[in-house]
C-alpha cells in the first residue's frame, strides 16, 4: 500500500470500526524527514467526532531505528539516533534495534551504553555534564 | 534474557521494551510459545510499570495446522495480560497482499486469511 492508501486505510479504520490507530513505520533511517509517515498518519489528525471535538490530536507514529546510518561527522550520528535537536522528525515513538540474550545491547541500543564512543572528542556535549545537560 | 534487558530498561531509564520475535522454526517446531510465555511472564514481573511491546508477523495469528502450538494465539491466551501493545506487521506476503482497507482490517485473503484485524 502507498502512504496514502495506508492513510485512507486508517481513516476508514475509525469511520467503519471506531479505531483510533497509529502507525509504525519501518524503518526510521528510510524516512528521517518524515515525509512518509506524515502522509500516511494525515487523515487521523483532522477526524473529528459527532461533537465537533478531534478524536486523535496525536496519533502514535512509532518508527525503528536499527542503525546509524552515517558516522561521518557528530550531527550525522545524532540524526541517525533521531536526536531532536539534530533532525527535525514527526515520530512520537521510538525503538531502538537490538539485544540479543548473549551478548546484550547492539546496534543503536550500543548508543546508549557509551554515547561518547560514538562522537568525536571535539564534539562539545561530551566536555561536561553540565554542557550536556544544557 | 529478561533479567538483563530489564536491568538495561533500568539503568536508562527508557520507556520499556518491543520484543519482534521472528524465529519461524521455533514456532513449527513447538518451542517457541512456551519461551515467549516464560519470557514475557519474567519480564512483567521485572518491569511492572514499564511498556512491554510485541510485534508480530500478522501470520503468527493464524494458528493450526500452520503452527501446530497456536503460535501468538496461544502466546496471548497464556500471557496477553501483561503486553500493553501488539504491533502488529502486515507484509505482502505471497497472495496474502493486505493492499487495501477491506484486506488489512475486516477480511484479508490468501494463505493468511484469517489475520485481519477484526
Amino acid at each position: 500500500m502507498s502512504p496514502a492508501d495506508i492513510n485512507a486505510a486508517l481513516v476508514a479504520a475509525y469511520q467503519h470500526n471506531g479505531w483510533q490507530t497509529g502507525v509504525m513505520f519501518w524503518q526510521f533511517s528510510s524516512d528521517s524527514e518524515s515525509t512518509i509517515i506524515s502522509t500516511a498518519i494525515s487523515g487521523l489528525e483532522s477526524i473529528i467526532n459527532t461533537d465537533n471535538v478531534l478524536v486523535l490530536d496525536y496519533p502514535v507514529r512509532f518508527t525503528c531505528i536499527n542503525k546509524i546510518y552515517s558516522s561521518s561527522s557528530d550531527s550525522e550520528v545524532l540524526r541517525s539516533m533521531g536526536v531532536p535537536s539534530a533532525v527535525r522528525h514527526g515520530y512520537n515513538y521510538i525503538s531502538f534495534y537490538s539485544w540479543t540474550y548473549r551478548t546484550g545491547a547492539q546496534g543503536p541500543l550500543r548508543f546508549w551504553v557509551d554515547p561518547r564512543s560514538f562522537l568525536s572528542t571535539d564534539y562539545k556535549g561530551t566536555r561536561t555534564n553540565s554542557i550536556l545537560r544544557s | 534474557m529478561a533479567i538483563n534487558l530489564a536491568q538495561f530498561v533500568s539503568t536508562y531509564n527508557l520507556d520499556g521494551v518491543n520484543i519482534d520475535y521472528n524465529d519461524n522454526y521455533a514456532f513449527r517446531t513447538r518451542t517457541a510459545e512456551q519461551w515467549l510465555t516464560d519470557f514475557t511472564t519474567k519480564l512483567r514481573e521485572l518491569l511492572p510499570q514499564s511498556l512491554i511491546v510485541h510485534t508480530v508477523n500478522a501470520a503468527y495469528f493464524v494458528g493450526q495446522p500452520t503452527y501446530p502450538n497456536g503460535a501468538y494465539l496461544t502466546v496471548n491466551e497464556n500471557v496477553g495480560s501483561k503486553i500493553d501493545l501488539y504491533n502488529v506487521v502486515y507484509y505482502s506476503q505471497s497472495n496474502s497482499l493486505y493492499s487495501t482497507a477491506e484486506t488489512l482490517f475486516t477480511k484479508s485473503t490468501g494463505w493468511a486469511s484469517k489475520t485481519a484485524v477484526t
